[in-house]
């Protein structure tokens, strides 16, 4: 429909010569769509209403009833602020490039992301090192004790529990260790991993006490006395593990409370039995 | 007669808000009703009418969409959000304490035949 030569006053010179003034050059394409698609409405109209008018007459008309492009191109320019344009642009792209790395972040380590959901259950340094000389251990009893304790939104059950029987000469006597996996959930992230250990004491039912590493500095007592103490192993946004033991109980008791109560009547409170019980592993 | 176009320029807003209130609407649909419901009393340059439905949009008083007539001419619809309703009905009052305070002056200073 248009030779070269009708350029000039054509629909697309118009919406050229708006966005001559529009700065912001990503909006040009909507702009002069929007334009286009109404001096195109405006000749229909009129081609419509007056049959008789030649096709660039309606066209002519169309676009004078726009007015002037200036005019219409500096107030949209106003509109179209090419420093909030860019800003707007870069920052969908910014999120859009922040979802791909976190999609693919999150692909590449899709093993991580399942285990931190999940909880490895992997045993501590002292528990594989029991497992690991299994067969040299003088067993007393390796079970799952039933017993579990809730406190302040944390569950504590113990996954694993290992009796045995050593001649052990830091005590100076024979006795029994108890080694444990201490299993605790907790619904909040932000309260994984509650760093309770050190003061994580025991008794048994014959009342001695295996005090925990904490009491043992602050009051100094004797390590000759048995002792509690352990390390954290594993700690996932709603379950946390620990490697604890209890070592140089008296060889004649039955059970074994464990107890924290640093900031309170006992907190923790936790008996296992010493032959073993509940589901044996 | 045709309106002075200094008298329409700050009403442009109320009557696009008044339109859109009624539906989704393109730009030259708006021009075309407006002309046809006030008998061609308003005859605004066409252009003009972008710039207002533009900076309604960035007050996200409207949004737009484009929307492809069965002809295939792609058209950019409007649609009133809530707070264009709320807008529309500030600017409503604005405009009737405006009008009868000019008809209040016009009925006062009504010249008595000589």
């Amino acid at each position: 429909m248009s030779a070269p030569g009708d350029f000039y006053g054509s629909f697309q010179w118009y919406c050229e010569a708006v966005c001559a003034y529009v700065r912001f050059r990503p909006d040009h394409g909507a702009i002069s769509r929007e334009l286009t698609a109404h001096l195109e409405d405006h000749a229909d109209a009129l081609a419509e209403r007056h049959p008789e008018l030649p096709p660039t007459e309606a066209r002519r008309r169309a676009i004078a009833a726009m007015g002037d492009p200036e005019e219409l191109g500096r107030a949209l320019d106003q509109l179209h602020s090419p420093l909030l344009g860019w800003l707007q642009i870069w920052w969908i792209r910014s999120a859009r490039l922040l979802a791909v790395l976190a999609l693919l972040l999150a692909l590449t380590r899709a093993d991580a992301l399942f285990t931190a959901f999940t909880a490895p259950s992997e045993y501590g340094f002292h528990m594989a090192a029991l497992v690991e000389r299994y067969e040299e251990l003088d067993l007393v009893a390796d079970f799952r004790p039933r017993e579990i304790w809730r406190q302040g939104g944390y569950t504590f059950s113990i996954e694993r529990a290992l009796v045995t029987r050593s001649a052990d000469t830091a005590y100076g006597r024979e006795s029994l260790s108890l080694a444990y996996q201490l299993r605790v959930t907790h619904p909040n992230p932000w309260q994984r991993a509650p760093d309770f250990r050190a003061w994580l004491w025991a008794e048994d039912d014959l009342g001695n006490r295996y005090p925990s590493r904490g009491q043992q500095e602050q009051y100094g007592l004797p390590v000759r006395a048995g002792d509690s103490a352990g390390n954290p192993t594993a700690s996932t946004p709603f379950v946390s593990y620990y490697d604890l033991w209890v070592a140089g109980i008296d060889p004649d008791a039955k059970e074994l409370t464990l107890r924290f109560d640093r900031y309170g009547e006992n907190a923790i409170y936790l008996t296992v039995p010493l032959e073993g019980g509940a589901s044996h592993v | 007669m045709r309106a002075d176009k200094n008298l329409l320029a700050g009403s442009t807003t109320l009557l696009v808000l008044s339109l859109l209130s009624k539906g989704d609407k393109y730009g030259y649909e708006m021009i075309a009703e407006l002309e046809s419901r006030s008998n061609r009393a308003f005859t605004l340059k066409e252009g003009t009418l972008y710039p207002i439905l533009h900076a309604l949009e960035k007050e996200k008083a409207v949004i737009s969409y484009e929307k492809e007539a069965p002809t295939g001419r792609v058209r950019k619809y409007y649609r009133i959000t809530r707070r264009g309703l709320s807008l529309l009905e500030e600017k409503q009052e604005d405009w009737s304490l405006f009008s009868k305070a000019v008809n209040a002056i016009l009925a006062g200073t009504d010249p008595a035949p000589a």
